[in-house]
């Protein structure tokens, strides 16, 4: 059985902005221009980890700073943000990152540490300078240590002032930098008699770090041991056989067994990180789960020592991590570093880094245009389903590799579409652009990804795309009748009466052609079809035969010669004839018509008749789309004599402009609707000729942009699906729409529910700031504004203010104690309080919001979702987006929706921030 | 002299009024947009917080196309200047025809119109006149509500309504 291909080309990006030109109000604030760009620390206060910082100089014109885990988006130069360091990383966490306006890019590097706010790291060029003061050799020292409370204060020394990599296994893993104090408190069982073994690294450097706690700790210097290994970071063993070793991996189950061997009978310190940390001995098999989300693409660097020599671990999680053997320190993560080198005959050079269930990611760049993003192919199971995706993510550490400078837009990422989700490991491949070269690392294989739509895979000659397109189609195969192949689809009222496909999208002046070929024998009685072949009317004969059929039908033609039993007289022609209607069931395909906001426009239906029941007949709909939006067909029996249906075809064919007069002669009979859609009905088997070869030629399917079916909704009407359930393509972001995720900070009531509970029932939410990267909460309020099957569901909100980020919650009580519920196209923006403009005596404006408990927020940022396309583009800020956001003066305005974060300001003019693959990159470490 | 200015200008406004407000009777009486209006109706009453309906004609060859949008902000009228206003069945509305061009005392107009639907709007007009004023204030804000509201656009073709749908904005006269 042949299936259904979609040939529709690559989606056209709803993306439109416009620009309101008439001002209200004279801008807030002006800019001066031609200064040069800077990142300026304002303050930072070790203690609570606050940092103030803000871009001074530049243009004028708005500034994209990238902090990763502290902020991305768009600035206005002089504007103070702030955030606020976790506990853990208030000393000694490096930040690296970039500031860029009108393609000015200054690179951002800062250190978190006691004297931040006294030195000005920012000011630029803010990268560390090449040849820092040395400060002599490199050391650890313990500063004090009270055995009675277990806190310990210890600090790296001397060094080259470039940031120091410290792995204390329990205690701390990660950058430094000498002189700052740092401090950590042991468990009571660990006071005393706990031995720490540790190692400091930098620029190749490195020390060990041993030492036990005991009373008498403070004051001394443990650092006894003297560099043990320049660069261990190369050399998998120094000095012993000490190695690692994967015993097995089970890339679904995402169990590892691992072992280290060699190097005597003494403990091994091993540090894995997100693994093990601690003591092993060697020849010992320890077992660790990886989580579903680790179970292929999880990179490993880890150590283990040994009597002060190590050696490094490093491995990424993949199905042949099992087969690998022993010891992948060797080089096992080659495809997640940089490499330089080039496919054999180009110059391309490329990694495919991750690949799972998800979405998958790597980097790719040309060597001859170093300054230019590259393209990729990508195939899913053979499939290509993106051509030429530009891959212009940034990846400073290739641009590193390469030593490239001002330009790092070499990465890819891309989520995985919901339709090959079927249940099953996927194979994917990146190819370079055009070519059949695949980059290195590809193909990747991804864990089990969970069916999305049916319970089995569905048969089919062409990869089972018709369980894809036709939910439950699985139900309905049948290998007893088919036009070509083994197998065709069997509906009758009885067991499938119909099949409905997923939305597919359309976008105007697209050409759709949607075939079957349905067939109905006069019975489904095994091995018994009754036939009717004649009916001779004028004589007094009619004619009504049964035939024995063989066991394996013609599959070609159920035209038989018969031999005849005559039944009598004229006065049965009325009753023959009612029972040659009723043996025609009312069978046949429909497509249907949406518009881009999923209201219903249009349905056209073509029927089987009496052809059919002789023959396989070619069932037809043809028509051109008048305007975007999407279709869906469905092919249907309501009878309970079976109908086999095979070789179902939609073809859409891109952009060609019809010629009228020609497409008045294709067709024999014509149906058109105003309403959007130009279709045209034929029947007639020899108006329209099919290949057999384009059958099962590969097909192109937008990332995220086919829907599934939700609900079914009259049946006898014209409109199958729920209105409201069908609204616009749910972009992934890179996880998956309806995950059940709570926004963070909602306060007491409505975490994302749009609560129709009663108002006596609400408490009055309260306000919670937190300081998780923002990008994390706004994938948290992304998911919040769509419903369990990624359809828009209601606008999100929240404010980036002094104590952090604060996401509304959809609905609650006010200040007032009046209840206020967001909608798909509605923000309540006052739930936690009023929003006072404050003017100061040099007529600086700045919006603060009085909470209702009497605290007092400076708000920076404004950011709320769009789920929806009801205003027609859902970055275009509507006109109370624009009114809102000129009326409060001093804050940043930011839409969320499915292309990404746009900033828009209170002139209407708009600024895209971040791209959905941007946020696709910055929101991958985010916690589940 | 001032008499007879303003006695023109008030001829002026009428005309204008008249013209719009008979396109608006026009299409009230059409049967394809009585189901188009009550569904409209429909969702602004359910909003609970000031708007005002807004709808602009654009005569065609052979028919009329018409927007059909929500104000929340009184600037928005401000803004946008209409030709005329009404009340249709409770629902306060603003009329865009074209000949809102022709009005040449624009602030007056404004304040005509803000006294028929001041009060079906956010006022953010007196909120900005405030916040001009010089010195050190704190003044709180209005507006409590972003409704990104649909615009509709309906095509008649002698008579029928031919096309409804969700356009991305409204194509004020200029």
């Amino acid at each position: 059985m042949k299936t259904v291909y979609l040939f529709a080309s690559a989606l056209s990006a709803y993306c439109f902005f416009i620009s309101v030109s008439t001002s209200l109000l004279p801008a807030n604030r002006s800019f001066e221009v031609t200064s040069n760009l800077a990142f300026q620390i304002v303050s930072y206060d070790c203690n609570s980890g606050v940092l103030q910082y803000k871009i001074t100089g530049g243009d004028g014109s708005p500034i994209n700073l990238v902090l990763p885990g502290i902020f991305a988006g768009t600035v206005s130069a002089e504007n103070v943000a702030t955030h606020t360091f976790p506990g853990d990383a208030r000393v000694g966490r490096t930040t690296t990152g970039y500031a860029n306006q009108s393609g000015n890019q200054i690179s951002i590097t800062f250190i978190t540490s006691c004297n931040l706010s006294l030195n000005n790291p920012g000011n630029p060029p803010t990268n560390p300078p090449a040849n820092s003061p040395s400060g002599g050799s490199l050391a650890f020292q313990i500063v004090s240590y009270d055995c009675n409370s277990g806190l310990l204060q210890y600090q790296m020394n001397g060094g080259d002032g470039s940031p120091i990599n410290l792995t204390l296994p329990g205690i701390f893993a990660g950058n430094v930098s000498a002189g700052s104090v740092a401090t950590h408190t042991f468990p009571g069982d660990a006071r005393t008699g706990r031995t720490v073994n540790g190692t400091a690294t930098q620029s190749g450097n490195q020390i060990s770090i041993n030492f036990t706690t005991n009373c008498n700790l403070s004051n001394s210097n443990p650092n006894t041991n003297l560099p043990s290994n320049p660069n261990p970071g190369t050399n998998p063993l120094s000095g012993s056989n000490l190695s690692f070793q994967i015993v097995s991996y089970d890339c679904n189950s995402g169990v590892l067994q691992y072992k280290m061997t060699g190097g005597g009978s003494s403990p091994v310190n091993l540090t894995l990180p997100g693994i093990f940390a601690g003591t092993v001995s060697a020849g010992v098999v320890a077992s660790h789960t990886f989580p579903g989300d680790a179970r292929v693409g999880r990179t490993v660097n880890g150590t283990a020592s040994k009597d002060g020599n190590q050696i490094s671990i490093n491995f990424t999680t993949s199905c042949n991590l099992t087969g690998s053997g022993s010891t992948p320190s060797s080089n096992p993560n080659s495809g997640n570093q940089p490499s330089t080198s080039n496919p054999a005959g180009s110059n391309f050079s490329g990694s495919f880094d991750e690949a799972n269930c998800r979405y998958i990611r790597g980097w790719v760049m040309n060597r001859n245009t170093p300054y230019q993003s590259t393209k990729v192919d990508i195939y899913v199971n053979g499939w290509l389903v993106v051509r030429n995706a530009l891959a212009n993510q940034p990846r400073q550490d290739v641009a590193n590799a390469f030593g490239i400078s001002g330009y790092n837009s070499f990465g890819f990422v891309a989520s995985i579409p919901r339709s090959f989700k079927l249940g099953s490991v996927l194979t994917i491949s990146v190819k370079y652009a055009g070519t059949s070269t695949d980059i290195q690392g590809s193909p990747r294989l991804t864990e089990i990804c969970p069916n999305m739509y049916i319970s089995t895979t569905g048969g089919g000659d062409c990869g089972g795309q018709v369980a894809r397109v036709f939910p439950g189609a699985e139900e309905a195969i049948t290998t007893v009748i088919a036009r070509t192949g083994a197998t065709g689809l069997q509906l009758n009222a009885e067991k499938i009466k119909s099949l409905t496909s997923k939305l597919i999208p359309m976008y105007k002046d697209r050409e759709i052609s949607l075939h079957t070929y349905a067939f109905t024998p006069l019975s489904n009685a095994k091995n018994l079809a009754p036939q009717i072949t004649k009916a001779v009317v004028g004589g007094a004969v009619i004619g009504m035969a049964l035939s024995r059929q063989s066991a394996l039908p013609d599959q070609r033609s159920s035209a038989q010669t018969l031999p005849t039993v005559g039944l009598g007289t004229a006065l049965t022609i009325p009753l023959v004839k009612d029972v040659l209607a009723n043996r025609l069931p009312k069978a046949g395909i429909e497509l249907a018509f949406y518009d881009k906001n999923g209201k219903f426009i249009y349905r056209q239906v073509a029927t089987i008749n009496k052809p059919a029941r002789k023959d396989w007949q070619l069932l037809q709909i043809r028509g051109r789309a008048l305007q975007d939006g999407y279709i869906a067909m469905r092919i249907h029996n309501r009878n309970k004599i079976p109908v086999y249906f095979d070789d179902i075809k939609l073809k859409i064919t891109s952009t060609r402009v019809l010629d009228k007069n020609n497409e008045m002669e294709l067709n024999s009979r014509k149906f058109s609707s105003a309403n959007g859609f130009v279709i045209q009905v034929d029947t007639e088997k020899n108006t329209y000729l099919t290949s057999a070869d384009d059958d099962c030629e590969e097909s192109t399917i937008d990332l995220g942009a086919i829907i599934t079916l939700q609900e079914w909704a009259n049946l006898t009407g014209g409109n199958w699906l729920d209105p409201v359930s069908v609204t616009a393509p749910a972009p992934s972001y890179g996880y998956s729409n309806g995950d059940v995720v709570p926004l963070p900070n909602t306060g007491g009531s409505g975490n994302g529910g749009g609560s129709s509970g009663g108002q006596g029932d609400l408490p009055r939410p309260t306000p919670v700031f937190t300081n998780e990267p923002l990008c994390c909460t706004l994938k948290r309020m992304w998911q919040a504004s769509l419903d369990s099957n990624g359809q828009p569901k209601v606008e999100v909100m929240a404010l980036a203010t002094n104590l952090g980020t604060l996401v509304f919650p959809v609905s609650g009580l006010d200040c007032a104690g009046t209840y206020q519920t967001n909608s798909v196209s509605r923000s309540y923006t006052d739930i936690f309080g009023n929003y006072v403009i404050v003017t100061d005596v040099n007529g600086n404006m700045s919006t603060v919001l009085d909470l209702c408990d009497g605290r007092r927020v400076e708000v920076y940022g404004v950011y709320h979702t769009h789920p929806s396309t009801a205003v027609g583009n859902p970055f275009q800020p509507s006109p109370a987006d624009i009114g809102w956001a000129a009326s409060h003066p001093g804050t940043s305005t930011f839409i969320l929706g499915q292309n990404g974060l746009m900033r828009y300001d209170g002139n209407g003019n708009t600024y895209p921030a971040l791209s959905s693959q941007d946020l696709v990159n910055c929101t991958i470490n985010c916690p589940q | 002299m001032n008499k007879t200015l303003l006695c023109c200008l008030g001829f002026w406004l009428v005309s204008i009024s008249i013209k719009a407000q008979s396109q608006i009777d026009m299409l009230l009486d059409n049967e394809d947009f009585k189901p188009v209006l009550q569904e409209h109706l429909w969702t602004v009453r359910g909003l609970n917080f000031p708007n005002t309906s807004v709808i602009l004609l654009q005569p065609q060859k052979n028919g009329l196309t018409a927007y059909l949008t929500v104000y929340t902000f009184l600037t928005e009228a401000q803004k946008h200047l209409p030709a005329s206003f009404t009340t249709v069945q409770g629902q306060p509305f603003l009329i865009y025809d074209g000949s809102e061009l022709k009005v040449e005392d624009k602030e007056r107009w404004f304040e005509t119109v803000r006294t028929f639907i001041g009060k079906h709007l956010c006022d953010d007009v007196e909120f900005f006149e405030l916040l001009k004023k010089p010195g050190p204030k704190e003044i709180r804000s209005p507006c409590s509500v972003i409704y990104d509201a649909p615009i509709e656009q309906l095509t008649f073709v002698k008579g029928k309504l031919k096309k409804r749908q969700l356009v991305g904005k409204v194509p004020y006269y200029q």
